[in-house]
């Protein structure tokens, strides 16, 4: 489905259109639900978010302007409500406490690490396992597709802080896959 | 290649998308309202707005036909103060006061 017709679904919403909402419900649930299990430990928080934001996404569609895509549109409300959650539990760092690292390669694909189902289950564990503000930023690169610095704007950290942290991410990521690896 | 998206993604329990869908159902139907009460405010305005036109329009037209009136009056007061009998009288009020001027000017250089 188009951006352009997830707009037009997002315009029904706004007149009420029940089978509209299906739709998009439909288009987007499984990576809502899936970032929301992820992000927070709390399986009943975690669904509560997820309910909180298709909820949002009916209240707001009135105001929605076409401008971005409509997924990040969604994922946005989604994102707001996660950093909400973690800033009601105190796991929100938002001071710039980030020593600086050589940063090697940052542009690796994280899929590239995974190969295998087995894999891909560490992957879901390890991911759980970093710090909350690590997780955030990650999925805001990975599957927000948002660049450093918007990120740098949304959060209020720097470009250099942004780039730190993703990279010891995943490399955090790569080290704890290759000791399961070795371990499977 | 799969993408990184797609790592993400989770199947969402069906039991939690009819929730969803339960509690969506109420929040749609303020939307159906809400744009329904804005539709009627769009269309009240758009008719206030009409009214308001066709009522300048009127009053301008009106305005108008009123200078115009004044503007034929005076250019006639020259004429009317050369009538000197009761003929003149009932032949000026045959004519029409715009048009036939020359037939004025025509009659006064024969007095």
């Amino acid at each position: 489905m188009s951006n352009s017709d997830d707009q037009t679904l997002i315009l029904k919403i706004a007149q009420g259109d029940k089978k509209a909402f299906g739709q998009l419900l439909l288009q987007y649930q499984d990576l809502v639900f899936g970032l929301s299990m992820k992000m927070v430990k709390n399986n009943s928080v975690a669904e509560d978010i997820v309910q909180e934001t298709w909820m949002k996404v009916i209240k707001n569609a009135n105001q929605y302007s076409p401008v971005g895509s409509a997924k990040s549109w969604i994922l946005q409300i989604h994102r707001n409500l996660v950093m909400d959650y973690f800033r009601e539990t105190n796991k929100w760092k938002n001071s710039e406490d980030i020593e600086d690292c050589d940063i090697v390669d940052d542009s690796e694909n994280i899929y590239n690490l995974i190969d295998g189902h087995e894999k891909q289950a560490a992957f879901h564990k390890f991911f759980s396992e970093l710090d909350e503000r690590e997780k955030l930023i990650l999925t805001m690169v990975i599957v927000e597709e948002l660049s450093y610095s918007e990120i740098s704007q949304k959060l209020k950290l720097t470009v250099g802080s942004i780039k730190t942290i993703v990279f010891r991410a995943k490399n955090e990521l790569k080290q704890k896959l290759s000791l399961a690896e070795g371990g499977l | 290649m799969k993408n990184n998206k797609d790592l993400f993604s989770e199947n969402m329990p069906s039991q939690l998308q009819n929730k969803i869908l339960k509690n969506a159902d109420q929040l749609l139907l303020e939307n159906k309202k809400l744009n329904r009460k804005s539709f009627l405010g769009w269309t009240f305005a758009t008719g206030l707005t009409a009214l308001a036109a066709s009522f300048v329009i009127i009053v301008f037209k009106n305005k108008i036909k009123t200078e115009d009136s004044i503007l034929d009056i005076a250019g006639v007061i020259p004429l009317v103060e050369d009538i000197d009998s009761e003929e003149d009288i009932e032949m000026f009020a045959d004519f029409e006061v715009v048009e036939d001027l020359d037939l004025l000017e025509l009659m006064d250089d024969e007095t």
